[in-house]
């Protein structure tokens, strides 16, 4: 009787084993990715989880990357370093991905860069905007190699919006962020940016994220009369200074980085007044495969996404998958070259990288982005004019 | 002076609600001595539970009733199922109540997901002297007063007197026949039904999101320390004076100072006061 048990126990092992081995081989691309699914930034991660859910079937559809299908492992970066340090690492040595995407927040990215680097994997990153990354591949190439980003970084972004503040024709804007260092660069940056076309803030002041007086803030903007107000804080609180500003009467253009602000189903509730802009990387005109990838991700989960953390972290899962197809393997080595020497069409446009390894986005590079305004809770593309 | 005049109606009108996140802290803390973290997720439920009667057609003001019983309901059951068993020790309490906190996010955020949300204003705005003057925020902080004015007066009456009984001193409540666990749970439950219905009056005018309620747990344990532990009168001022500073602070410095001047003018107070605002500083003599 024991032994029957004993007989009965081994075979289940040995097709266990059987069908793990079996499985092995269908597994083409194994990407882990890094987006924070718990804590305050889940609501950003959660858009990024269901583009690349989207983006995953599409390819495995399409036969996958080298024939065989992709395969997605996620891992919870709760908006924290520590975090994702360790779940790249649980990526990397127990889900034994052959590539890591991600995170969110610039914190987040710069410890996977560094995991990334010390086990020489290659790191997509699809949203953390920091230059600190570009001049870390830059001046340690042989150490960071191993990472791209297909996002804009700060410097791009402050040129992205203020191509569209210089084309508005105003004379003065304000700046208003959180006080955070990337809002901070942002800030700087603009300035620098509209600096040759003449164009100063009047005003310029960020809040503590925990709990700020907003209705000061939108008390000084009106004494400032701005020709537009830029919003840095890509979070919730750039919702209630929104509300407050048109609440007390502030009807000037006001210009959002994006995030809580590009959702439709927030500007829906918006209260009425001056024009409100947002920046995303793509919308449904940049692009037949963006209009695609607007429509079937309102089709599965409802709403129409921001254009920006999704769209860029379902791009940069394409860029990859094109570039291993390519490359015709998964060496290392040989996706670094492809994705230095190549160019990548993907839904926001044709990614190139430069040498510190950055998506080229800015007028004339294949990248632009784009400016879209809320007109009755829906998003209409204004900049740049095509 | 228009500016002025906005100024001190945004900062009065933010003072208010502090006010009313504290006081149930406060109450809490007089009549059980426990700090209950989990008072900013009432605050969160408050404004999700609006949301919800919103997006089903409601009005804010009809979620209003719903908000208030339901929290005053949950939280009775958790002063009576979960703290209960652990009241002994005061540390306890106040790690199972930042574990109900924590529980109470994860369930907004399964439930309603981990975005932003935010609902429309149903009152106009108004021009009054040259400032917008917020219908909304102004029924929002005349309940605020009608809510902490019912509870004064309870207070003033013989259930009240029962209340304040076992604020003073629990054992000589219970030697007078007082049942001190009921008004323990009902004091809680109270305490989190006014927190959810300051989160049911503000949520027009903020984002809603599961973590919203960690910043009001915050600013009204700021609130409760400045105006004195258990001292609800002292409550309701040091709000008011905590929402003026920030407010100025804002304007006159910079809105990065605001909330950091606000953690000073806290820290002061209680170097010079340090029973609190309205408190009495013992004599030794």
């Amino acid at each position: 009787m024991r032994g029957r048990g004993v007989l009965a126990l081994v075979g289940l092992l040995a097709l266990f084993m059987l069908s793990g081995c079996a499985r092995a081989p269908g597994t083409g691309l194994k990407v882990g990715v890094l987006v924070p699914l718990t804590g305050p930034f889940a609501s950003q991660g959660q858009p990024m989880q269901q583009s690349l859910q989207l983006a995953v079937e599409e390819l495995n559809r399409a036969g996958g990357v080298l024939g065989r299908p992709v395969e997605l492992v996620f891992g919870d970066s709760k908006g924290t370093a520590d975090a994702t340090r360790s779940e790249a690492l649980r990526l990397i040595q127990r889900e034994k991905v052959k590539v890591l995407l991600g995170a969110y927040l610039s914190e987040e990215t710069m410890a996977a860069a560094e995991v990334a680097a010390e086990n020489r994997v290659l790191l997509m990153v699809p949203v953390a905007a920091t230059n600190e990354l570009n001049e870390r591949v830059a001046s340690q190439y042989d150490k960071y190699k191993y990472v791209f980003r297909t996002s804009y970084n700060i410097d791009q972004w402050a040129g992205l919006m203020g191509g569209f503040i210089a084309d508005a024709g105003v004379s003065s804007y304000a700046f208003v962020g959180t006080n955070i260092r990337w809002n901070k660069e942002l800030a700087q940056a603009l300035r620098n940016c509209l600096a040759g076309s003449g164009i100063a803030p009047v005003y310029e002041e960020f809040y503590s994220p925990k709990e700020p007086a907003l209705e000061p803030i939108v008390v000084a903007l009106k004494g400032k009369d701005p020709g537009v107000v830029v919003l840095g804080d890509p979070g919730q609180q750039s919702i209630n200074l929104v509300k407050k500003a048109r609440d007390l009467g502030l009807n000037v253009p006001l210009f959002s980085v994006g995030g809580a602000l590009g959702d439709e189903r927030v500007a829906r509730t918006l209260p009425a007044g001056g024009p409100l802009y947002f920046q995303a990387a793509a919308w449904d005109r940049t692009s037949e495969e963006a209009r695609r990838f607007f429509s079937a991700y309102q089709e599965k989960y409802g709403y129409h996404p921001a254009g920006y953390a999704d769209i860029l972290s379902r791009d940069a899962l394409f860029v990859l998958a094109q570039a291993v197809n390519k490359a015709g393997s998964l060496d290392v080595p040989r996706l670094i070259q492809t994705l230095e020497q190549g160019e990548f069409r993907a839904a926001c446009g044709v990614y190139r990288f430069d040498r510190s390894h950055q998506a080229r986005w800015g007028k004339g590079e294949g990248l632009e982005g784009m400016v879209v305004e809320w007109k009755d809770g829906r998003g209409e593309a204004r900049w740049p004019r095509m | 002076m228009e500016q002025e005049l906005q100024l001190a109606l945004s900062g009065l009108l933010a003072g208010f609600t502090y006010a009313l996140v504290a006081v149930g802290l406060t109450l809490v803390f007089g009549i059980m001595r426990v700090v209950n973290l989990s008072h900013g997720a009432f605050f969160a439920l408050g404004a999700f539970v609006t949301y919800g009667v919103v997006q089903w057609g409601g009005g804010s003001f009809l979620a209003l009733p719903v908000v208030f019983l339901l929290s005053l309901l949950l939280g009775m059951g958790l002063e009576r199922w979960v703290l209960r068993p652990v009241r002994r020790h005061h540390a306890v309490v106040a790690i199972v109540t930042l574990a109900v906190a924590i529980f109470m996010e994860q369930v907004f955020q399964l439930v309603w997901g981990p975005d932003y949300h935010s609902i429309p204003r149903e009152l106009p705005l108004v021009r009054f002297m040259g400032t917008a003057v917020d219908l909304q925020q102004i029924v929002a902080a005349l309940v605020a007063v009608a809510l902490l004015l019912v509870l004064f007066g309870l207070l003033r009456t013989k259930i009240g007197m029962a209340v304040r009984l076992v604020a003073q001193d629990a054992e000589g409540a219970a030697l007078v026949g007082i049942d001190v666990p009921r008004v323990q749970t009902v004091v809680f439950g109270v305490a989190c039904g006014l927190a959810a219905v300051a989160g049911n009056l503000t949520a027009f005018a903020h984002s809603i999101y599961p973590a919203m309620g960690r910043v009001p747990l915050v600013m009204s344990l700021a609130v409760v320390i400045f105006g004195g532990l258990g001292n609800v009168h002292a409550a309701l001022v040091a709000g008011l004076i905590l929402g003026l500073v920030a407010s100025g602070v804002s304007f006159y410095v910079s809105p990065e100072w605001s909330y950091v001047t606000m953690l000073l003018v806290i820290a002061v107070g209680l170097l010079t006061r340090p029973s609190g605002l309205l408190g009495r500083v013992g004599r030794r003599d």
